[in-house]
């Protein structure tokens, strides 16, 4: 950790000008803080300033987008040009504001009085930057945090912040006078979002992974870690059944704290033609951390005016099947009482209503950012992707941040009562887009870009983008169901995110596929597949395209099939960023394990290459295992050697899923790939440590 | 929601669908001709201020379904949120019961989630619109989330059926009242 007292104690008073340092942060502040106070012009014969209200739980949380405090500009985190943004407002294409570079690429911005905490990802820091008048931002302290720093809130007397670290799977404390780290904590897979209950006691963090929050209590002391239930879209999911989620990379509490807004996807959610799901925004009721929504038990009672008994079309919401498409972003407008949320996928910004049992039922308006769609590969060439939300003051407009074409978007928002909604025939203000940077990719990686987020593309996708299953270029740690289904188009083979998306008729199951991972892992020429049947990346993404959907795939060119695969090549393989590895030398415990792995007596590495990504990529053919619960067995037995790489970072395991851990797919292989039953308990250790370095 | 003209006699006063539940009880569809009929045909509008559904609820908490005359004097209550396609219903609440009727061409109404206790839909004959109206009782604990159901027809000329209003209920624990919603 690199630590400027000094300097970063100017920042933490400058922050207590604001009146907004309680008595205990203002005593920790002291500690060498203090006496800097002169530094900026505030010294101790001045009276304190009235104590400020606590910021609103929307203020206190970071984003890729925010809006300064007490200042008219915007905080951009841009990942992909590795800068913290400072853009005046109003915007204006004469003033695009400042820049500060940063070490890595950084995730979220939460600015306050001026200083500016930022999340970056690699090196994995919290930093603090100081934010002057002229706009000029100016490092003063940064936190050194467990791998791929990414999700960021404080509590309410802005004393600690409170940190998620995606790939390491960790939240850390940090105490913002001395910059110093509290405490970390391991959790679940791909921590992200992070709210702060106002007592500053209660943590709530979502997971990119997973159906459940992460809760922490004691922030300030020991973090004591709970697991909080909260089922995707209860109201799509089969009777009695709990579907998983991805996606959740937004979490925000209403102005009360009595309700936390989790926007996400839940995997396998029932609807017409649902083969991926459908995106969500769940809510839970913080007062004994219920879920607000009710779960689906039974038959349902419906009433038809034909006086038909058939209710199938009747008990799951109808159209639309997902009115957002891989949100990204939330913000609350407390005058209207409703929510926002910034859909990657279709380049939209909705509102819904933050008082309804089921926000996603409700849509009030729907604002189409993206714009500028290219004729031939229909992608936004401006405000594609948005990720980012920002309200102004009074809440009039949104500003977005679009994330595959680097724009901010002004965004008029309809005023309406608190009781009521916008007028959906009524004329809509044009959004306003400024650029602000251009992609950092050739010309083919930058339209790949667009194209994998993008979820409109009839021909890349059914309805969910690239970025859907495999975020970030990770993965969704679900094993989809590929079955051939009757269509409208014919029988299709189809991937369905659960068995219940597909029509009880059809008598299959399908048979498994995990999602893989793809970012550092797709350099080779190939093969790829589960099987190793497609001879190259691009003829992956070409077969890809047809499973992806419900049914077949819509009339096309086959030139038009390559284009966009090959564009997609182009940007998994340049664009997509790899987790954190490994920067010291292994322990012993690594080495250990790394020569067991290497030994012929186990023989991981005849397969397992290590010069190759750790894989030979070719299909071997392996013993029968029981076919999982809930799929079918299938015939072709040959499973391409899959890469190693991030191994440790992406369970589960096996094309199955099967696998919920390395440690259990050590002690049950059963000498099906290698040799493993001879090894002791602590050769299985090392081999397992050895795994996760890679 | 506003404050509307609102017949004496509006609730079942046709011949339509009609669909009770009590607990658990299977669904069960009948034709029914509605209790109130014959009050239908002495209707008086009238023009009633909208109470909040944030008014306090007299007497028990779990009362009996409201008779067909209480209904008739019922009061028109003002829900928590209202979309401009749903400026057309109207609600009115009897103790703890709550009936929201909307007009427009009614194909189905279909409980999406939450209790069917106490729950009752009708859709009303055609001649008065083939309205729907849903009953059901404002508790606390509760959660309900109910679909209204038009058709439409496709590009190819087939019908098929189209959501049209949601109704969303809850009473949180903890909180002073009930919240409705028909957007």
């Amino acid at each position: 950790m690199r630590l400027l007292p000094t300097l970063f104690a100017a920042v933490f008073v400058g922050a207590c000008t604001g009146g907004s340092c309680s008595p205990e942060s203002a005593t920790t502040g002291s500690t060498g803080a203090v006496s800097t106070s002169s530094a900026i012009g505030s010294t101790s014969s001045q009276p304190p300033d009235p104590p400020r209200a606590h910021l609103a739980p929307s203020l206190r949380q970071g984003g890729a987008l925010a809006r300064g405090l007490g200042e008219e500009a915007l905080y951009v985190a841009d990942e992909d040009h590795r800068v913290l943004r400072r853009v005046p407002l109003p915007l204006r294409a004469e003033a695009p504001g400042t820049t500060l570079e940063l070490p890595g690429a950084p995730a979220q911005v939460l600015p306050l009085d001026g200083r500016v905490l930022v999340t970056v990802r690699d090196p994995s820091l919290l930093l603090l930057v100081e934010a002057h008048t002229d706009g000029k931002l100016v490092e003063k302290a940064r936190v050194a945090l467990p791998d791929d720093a990414w999700g960021l809130a404080i509590t309410a007397d802005e004393t600690t912040a409170v940190v998620s670290s995606a790939w390491s799977h960790q939240v850390s404390a940090v105490d913002l006078a001395s910059a110093e780290k509290l405490w970390s904590i391991d959790v679940p897979r791909e921590p992200r979002s992070v709210v702060v209950t106002a007592d500053g006691r209660t943590a709530y963090v979502t997971h990119l992974v997973g159906g459940a929050l992460t809760r922490i209590d004691g922030l300030r002391e020991a973090p004591r870690l709970g697991s909080v239930a909260l089922p995707p879209a209860p109201l799509r999911s089969p009777s009695g059944v709990t579907l998983s989620a991805s996606l959740g990379y937004a979490a925000l509490l209403s102005p009360d704290e009595k309700r936390l807004y989790v926007a996400r996807h839940a995997l396998g959610a029932l609807g017409e033609e649902a083969w991926f799901g459908a995106s969500t925004v769940d809510v839970l009721l913080t007062t004994g951390d219920v879920p607000l929504a009710p779960r689906r038990h039974g038959r349902l009672p419906f009433l038809r005016a034909d006086k038909s008994l058939d209710g199938a079309e009747l008990i799951v919401p109808g159209r639309p099947l997902s009115p957002f498409t891989q949100p990204r972003a939330l913000a609350y407008r407390a005058r209207t009482r409703t929510l926002l949320v910034a859909s990657e996928g279709d380049d939209t910004v909705v509102e819904l209503d933050a008082l309804a049992v089921d926000p996603t039922r409700t849509v009030l308006s729907r604002h189409q950012v993206g714009r500028d769609y290219d004729p031939v590969l229909p992608v936004a060439s401006t405000c594609g992707a948005p990720s980012g939300l920002a309200l102004s003051v009074d809440e009039s407009k949104a500003w977005v941040w679009c994330r595959s074409t680097y724009d901010l978007v002004t965004l008029p928002l309809a005023d309406f009562a608190a009781d009521g909604a916008p007028d959906a025939n009524a004329a809509q203000a044009a959004p306003s887009a400024l650029r602000l940077a251009v992609d950092t990719l050739d010309e083919d990686g930058a339209i790949g870009r667009r194209l994998y987020y993008n979820a409109t593309d009839r021909v890349t996708s059914g309805g969910l983008g690239c970025a859907g299953c495999h975020p970030e270029g990770r993965d969704d740690g679900h094993t989809w169901h590929e079955a051939k289904i009757n269509t409208k188009d014919g029988t299709q083979l189809n991937f369905l995110g659960h068995e219940a998306n597909i029509p009880e008729e059809e008598g299959v199951r399908g048979v498994p596929r995990r999602t893989p991972m793809l970012a550092g892992r797709v350099a080779a020429a190939g093969p790829y597949g589960w099987h190793g049947e497609s001879p190259d990346l691009p003829s992956r993404l070409d077969a890809g395209f047809g499973l992806h959907r419900w049914g077949g795939m819509p009339k096309h060119e086959p030139g038009n099939l390559r284009a966009r695969s090959a564009r997609l090549t182009a940007f998994v393989r340049q664009g997509l960023v790899p987790p954190p590895g490994l920067r010291r030398e292994l322990d012993a415990l690594e080495a250990r394990g790394k020569e067991l792995f290497t030994s012929e007596a186990v023989g991981c590495a005849l397969c397992h290459v290590p010069a190759t990504e750790y894989t030979d990529r070719v299909a071997y053919p392996l013993p029968r295992v029981p076919v999982r619960a809930g799929f079918d067995d299938e015939e072709a037995r040959a499973f391409k050697t899959p890469s190693l790489r991030f191994v440790g970072g992406r369970a589960p395991y096996f094309h199955d899923g099967r696998a919920p851990s390395l440690e259990w797919l050590v002690d049950n292989n059963d000498d099906r790939m290698g040799r493993t039953n001879h090894l002791s308990r602590a050769d299985r250790d090392a081999l397992v440590a050895f795994l996760r370095t890679l | 929601m506003t404050p509307r003209l609102w017949p004496a006699c509006a609730a079942l006063c046709a011949i339509g669908l009609a669909l009770t539940l009590t607990g658990s009880e299977a669904p069960a569809q009948t034709a029914s001709a509605a209790p109130s009929a014959r009050a239908a045909a002495s209707a008086v509008a009238v023009e009633v201020q909208a109470s909040s559904l944030e008014a306090p609820i007299p007497g028990p908490e779990s009362s009996p379904a409201p008779t067909a005359k209480e209904w008739v004097d019922a009061s028109p209550v003002k829900l928590t949120r209202t979309s401009p396609a749903a400026s057309g219903c109207s609600a009115r609440r009897v103790r703890e019961w709550l009936r929201v009727r909307c007009p427009g061409k009614t194909f189905a109404l279909s409980l999406l989630g939450g209790s069917n206790e106490g729950l009752a839909f009708w859709i009303g004959p055609e001649a008065e619109g083939q309205f729907g109206e849903v009953q059901f009782p404002l508790r606390r604990g509760d959660r309900r989330v109910i679909q209204f159901w038009g058709t439409k027809t496709d590009p190819a000329g087939v019908g098929e059926l189209a959501p049209t209003l949601v109704v969303q209920e809850q009473w949180v624990e903890g909180e002073a009242a009930p919240m409705v919603s028909v957007l």
